[in-house]
């Protein structure tokens, strides 16, 4: 084993066992933090409002955190950030929908159950269908349902063209604006959660600021296909267009491979 | 000055010219103020060539006789004149036949040369190709700001049609001055109406068309070889290379013969600043590749040739680098320049090619550390292949031949010691005039 390999592979073995490090303890703060809530609410008639509030504001930090990751990998800056590398963003970006999902799931079947709330299976799953303050709640309703759009796309990233997948996905921008009205409708009661609200939408909106103001490599490709050729004009004058009969293959759309 | 250069007489049996009479001299920007060679218009074209006879139902006796000069394309690519054609073929008639002289190589200067002064020899090529492949059209691509290269190619067809000769519908288009513009698929996508940027291609094998039409794009000096085989025969027929060699203040269009060897070449056209030979050579083009001068000075300048030590003589560019010159930061230059001229359509262009360029930048500066080459080394091996066109590829090549062949180079910069060459730049860019 030459040195440079041997280095290599102590440096992959460090990374792994980091990682087992890292995902034991943040599997073991989890169950404490879940038991600790769970004991003291347990007993407490308002047990499934708490918890599915807690869900649901969990599920909104970490959509958060998803759409953020997001707006990174998409950034024009992008490549230009060595850390976190390209494939640590991605990984990270996929495990934050798994788990944005997992507790929107828990925030939704805690209060569809919970027959105090006033939502029901009814009410969480259909528009205009809970009794307990309809509005926001429906925003939630339509929020999922984009939400799950985005991911679903996301499932074909990669396997379909992006020409398909990328602008259906782009569905996840609706669903963070939705999620964000239903919180401050619907989950307001104090001013520590007001605060979040509008920090968090505040860091998203300059993000997304950033990342569609900033030139791309697209806007780039626009400016130069803005410089057209130009037919000298000949003895005859003529300037038709060369194209005569057949169907144009013109794919002017696809010059981005991807 | 041009007078203190060694041109060689018309007679000379080293660099017999066919093609040409004499060398071209050019500044080393632009094509405005050629010297050196004359114009020939129809009456001494058809004097000194002779006049190329329709081809009517001889196209199977052309296509063998091109097979056996082995024409293949001079802009760079190097592919067989014939199976191209054979596979138009295929396609059907009524398509389009397309002169491409837009030359994007800083450094190349040969098809406007030939269109500045042999212009009725690649319109008797063009219009060959037009009747061999059945095609009903014709069209001559020059990049715009190329208003000699324009005025000769008016003039001509002018002449023609003056003249009486009943050549199909030949049109000139001006395309976007950029090193991209002579991308064959940049080509086909103006001529549809579209940006002049190059195009993903899935089935390289296929015939490129328009609509239902079929398209052969040539390069303009590969026409003009048409045109002299479809004149003078297999007999008469002109086996030498046109080259460009960038001399010091100038560059010089040459044609080499067969038996010619780079020695000869540079011997003929190249003023040394120094007074020394090149230490090392650039062959082919920006996108082609470096080579250290004793290996070249002992080859013919012919593409089998090269090939034989992994070189090519791509678009004809032959770039001398002085030993006063570095090597490394011409290369960085170059990777530079080249990663600017992007489409930048594609992320191995984008992202690979202006990262390559960056630590380019890095290596010739002296800034260059361990995980910084090994990322080069990755970028590199990562890049080629993958974009639309083969832009990056070419890039690449060069850069990675300039790690092999300036590897004392290398290693000097990498210890943060650059070398005192390197305020003396040699290779023309567009940008620096």
């Amino acid at each position: 084993m030459s040195r440079e390999s041997a280095t290599t592979s102590i440096r992959s073995l460090g990374i792994g066992a980091g990682l087992v490090i890292l995902i034991t303890g943040s599997a073991v703060l989890t169950s404490w933090l879940v038991g600790t809530a769970l004991l003291s609410v347990i007993g407490d008639r308002m047990a499934p409002w708490i918890l599915g509030r807690a869900a649901g504001i969990t599920s909104y930090l970490l959509l958060v955190a998803l759409v953020l990751m997001g707006l990174v990998l998409s950034h024009p800056y992008s490549s230009k950030w060595r850390r976190p590398s390209a494939a640590v963003r991605i990984r990270t970006h996929v495990s934050l929908s798994v788990f944005t999902l997992v507790f929107t799931v828990l925030h939704i079947v805690v209060l569809a159950t919970d027959k105090y709330a006033g939502v029901g299976w009814w009410g969480a799953f259909v528009p205009m269908g809970a009794t307990y303050r309809p509005m926001p709640v429906t925003l939630g309703v339509i929020a999922l349902y984009a939400g799950l759009l985005a991911g679903l796309t996301a499932a074909f990233a990669g396997r379909i063209s992006a020409r398909i997948w990328w602008p259906i996905h782009k569905v996840a921008i609706a669903a963070m604006v939705l999620v964000w009205l239903h919180g401050v409708l619907a989950g307001i009661d104090t001013p520590v959660i007001l605060a979040m609200y509008v920090a968090t939408g505040f860091l998203v909106v300059s993000l997304a600021l950033s990342r569609y103001l900033t030139e791309s490599h697209r806007d780039e490709v626009e400016a130069l296909a803005e410089v057209r050729a130009s037919e000298l004009v000949t003895a005859d004058g003529s300037s038709r267009p060369l194209v005569v009969r057949g169907r144009r293959r013109s794919r002017d759309s696809d010059g981005d491979p991807r | 000055m041009i007078s203190q250069m060694r041109l060689v007489s018309p007679g000379d049996p080293v660099l017999a010219p066919r093609l040409l009479n004499a060398h071209a001299v050019l500044p080393l920007h632009g094509t405005e103020s050629l010297s050196g060679l004359e114009r020939h218009d129809l009456e001494t074209h058809r004097a000194e060539f002779g006049v190329r006879e329709l081809l009517g139902g001889n196209v199977e006796q052309l296509l063998e006789d091109l097979r056996e000069i082995g024409l293949t394309g001079r802009g760079g690519g190097h592919f067989p004149v014939v199976a191209k054609w054979r596979s138009v073929l295929t396609a059907g008639p009524g398509g389009v036949v397309v002169a491409n002289a837009a030359e994007g190589e800083p450094g190349c200067a040969k098809d406007a040369v030939l269109l500045q002064t042999r212009p009725h020899l690649v319109l008797d090529g063009l219009v060959t190709a037009i009747e061999a492949i059945g095609a009903t059209e014709g069209v001559i691509w020059i990049h715009d700001g190329a208003d000699a290269t324009a005025r000769s190619v008016r003039k001509a067809l002018g002449e023609r049609s003056a003249a009486g000769i009943a050549d199909p519908p030949i049109r000139v288009f001006l395309a976007p001055d950029r090193y991209l513009s002579g991308e064959a698929t940049s080509i086909i996508r103006t001529l549809e109406g579209g940006p002049t940027l190059p195009r993903w291609v899935e089935n390289p094998a296929r015939p490129w068309s328009l609509g239902h039409r079929p398209v052969l794009v040539q390069n303009a000096e590969t026409l003009a070889r048409v045109g002299a085989l479809a004149i003078g025969g297999v007999a008469a027929y002109p086996a030498t290379t046109l080259l460009t060699v960038i001399s010091d203040t100038h560059r010089v269009v040459v044609e080499a013969g067969p038996e010619s060897t780079y020695g000869d070449v540079i011997a003929a056209t190249w003023r040394s600043p120094d007074g020394r030979g090149p230490q090392a050579v650039l062959v082919g083009g920006y996108g082609g590749s470096w080579s250290p001068w004793e290996v070249v000075r002992h080859l013919r300048v012919d593409n089998q040739a090269l090939r034989s030590v992994g070189l090519s003589t791509g678009a004809g560019l032959v770039g001398p680098l002085p030993h006063k010159a570095c090597g490394l930061e011409e290369s960085a230059r170059l990777v530079r320049y080249l990663a600017g001229q992007s489409a930048r359509q594609c992320g191995p262009c984008v992202f690979g090619l202006a990262a390559v360029a960056e630590i380019a930048d890095a290596l010739s500066g002296g800034r260059l550390t361990g995980p910084g080459r090994r990322r080069l080394d990755r970028f590199m091996s990562e890049i080629s292949g993958r974009g639309a066109c083969r832009h990056p590829d070419g890039a690449i090549r060069m850069l990675s031949s300039a790690l092999d062949v300036f590897a004392d180079d290398v290693a000097r910069h990498k210890r943060g010691r650059t070398c005192d060459a390197s305020i003396y730049s040699v290779m023309p860019l567009p940008e620096e005039v």
